[in-house]
């Protein structure tokens, strides 16, 4: 069954039919409806009216509207929700009529559209007028569907040449998303990355941008329309390496670098992609978070955690701002995931951490990636400004 | 050797074969490691290997992996 989406909508479409009252018609109504005013169905009375001869019950030319809206416009999965009538001139049996509407206006949340209707006469003689209103219902598989068919599911990981940005890129790629793999210094990471994914047979391209500069970034989008034709969504893993230090001894450029790579190139890709994402009124961003940043932050990491803390909060603004827009902004918050980030970190506090888990092991990088594909795909189209902990039930809030 | 005689600590107080202590032998894994099983433990490995744990290592050795780290990071304070 195809259905029209509300989108393809505008305004100014119509639709018509024809069609010619015969006394069959008449008598078929009178019986449905019980309405057997002998107006409609005497003749010998009616011609003792100021009418002269039968009239066509005014709805029966009226309900021919539910067959425009219900097969023509919006068509299938139509709910006609309201409608007015003024019957202008009387319908005779033999008229030719011709029933159109228009679409007037559209509500945007609603998912309705105002059409305007008219019916006319062979002598074209507007007899029946009005308004009505229609709402296109979203037949939730349909419409997934069919979205799934517009939606280039491309996805550009930033940071996708190691650890969790790495494992993300293959995972996406498996669930068949075309992917670009960025990268800012470790080419060899994205290749194997790329490389993998192709074993599987799946869709990506590599790409080095260091997204502390904002017209690498634009070149990156830009390469990836190219190239994919579209974009869908952007998932942000670039990090700094987690060190601990003394308050004391920390310098403002210690500080800085987490900021300069985590927040600034969030930033700079997040203004690029909505040049994208605006337009086409869609896309989906996920940040990497971080535990260290919730609740009881990680003991002197303050540069990292901090950083993390304002991209927690950066995804909520954004989520805020855009969302109207239909725009998403989620973090995906990991606990300590087994990956290179944690390699200075020593033994003992790794099992000691696995010890303090519910789940009893550390993430792996492949458990972040799920979760990720999770707020990408629209199951998750409800879904925006929230944080999804994976912390094996280290921390309930 | 220092985590042979760990095991033979942990196999005498929980009664299970030193052949079976691995990696993953911790309090989920040993029924009777309760809260009073482990304060023996921490007095009999105090007496094996002549150290004294802080409040915050008693409390860390909740397997037999960290006991091993543990037990280290103690000997090499007292040696300090």
């Amino acid at each position: 069954m195809k259905i029209k989406h509300f989108s393809q909508f505008k305004i100014g479409d119509f639709a018509k039919l024809e069609h010619v009252i015969t006394e069959n018609d008449v008598a078929k109504f009178a019986e449905l409806s019980g309405d057997d005013n002998p107006l409609h169905v005497n003749k010998t009375f009616a011609k003792k009216t100021v009418f002269k001869d039968t009239v066509a019950h005014g709805m029966l030319g009226a309900s021919f509207l539910s067959a425009l809206i219900g097969k023509h416009i919006p068509g299938n999965g139509a709910l006609w929700i309201s409608q007015n009538f003024e019957f202008l001139l009387p319908m005779r049996i033999g008229d030719h009529l011709t029933v159109l509407a228009r679409v007037i206006e559209k509500y945007e949340s609603q998912h309705i559209l105002v059409l305007e209707t008219t019916i006319t006469n062979q002598h074209k003689q507007v007899v029946v007028k009005g308004t009505g209103k229609v709402r296109c219902l979203e037949l939730e598989k349909l419409d997934q569907e069919q979205k799934a068919h517009e939606d280039p599911k491309v996805i550009i990981v930033i940071g996708g040449s190691r650890g969790i940005g790495a494992a993300t890129a293959e995972y996406l790629a498996q669930k068949n998303y075309r992917v670009v793999i960025n990268y800012s210094k470790d080419r060899a990471g994205a290749e194997a990355t790329l490389q993998a994914i192709k074993e599987n047979n799946g869709n990506a391209m590599i790409y080095q941008a260091d997204v502390r500069n904002s017209e690498s970034v634009d070149a990156m989008v830009r390469a990836t329309v190219q190239t994919f034709g579209g974009v869908s969504g952007l998932v942000y893993c670039a990090t700094s390496k987690v060190t601990a230090s003394d308050f004391l001894q920390l310098e403002w450029q210690d500080i800085a670098e987490h900021f300069d790579l985590q927040l600034r190139g969030a930033f700079n890709c997040v203004q690029s992609i909505l040049k994208e994402f605006v337009p086409q009124k869609s896309g989906s961003v996920v940040f990497i978070g971080s535990m260290a940043a919730d609740a009881t932050p990680m003991l002197k990491v303050t540069g990292y955690a901090t950083a993390k803390a304002a991209l927690h909060t950066l995804a909520k603004t954004l989520a805020l701002e855009f969302g109207p827009q239909g725009i998403r902004f989620n973090v995906v918050s990991p606990g300590m995931t087994e990956t290179g980030l944690i390699a200075d970190i020593p033994e003992k506090t790794r099992l000691l951490t696995k010890m303090q888990i519910p789940l009893r092991r550390l993430a792996q990088p492949q458990d972040i990636a799920g979760a990720i594909e999770f707020l990408l795909n629209p199951n998750a189209k409800h879904i925006t400004g929230e944080t999804l902990r994976i912390y094996g039930g280290q921390l309930m809030i | 050797m220092l985590e042979q005689r760990v095991k033979k600590i942990l196999s005498q107080l929980f009664q299970i074969p030193v052949e079976s202590i691995n990696e993953d032998t911790s309090s989920d894994t040993v029924p009777n490691w309760n809260s009073l099983a482990h304060m023996n433990l921490v007095v009999a490995l105090e007496e094996e290997f002549g150290v004294s744990f802080s409040d915050e290592q008693m409390i860390e050795m909740l397997s037999y992996p960290l006991i091993v780290l543990t037990v280290k990071e103690a000997a090499n304070e007292k040696t300090i």
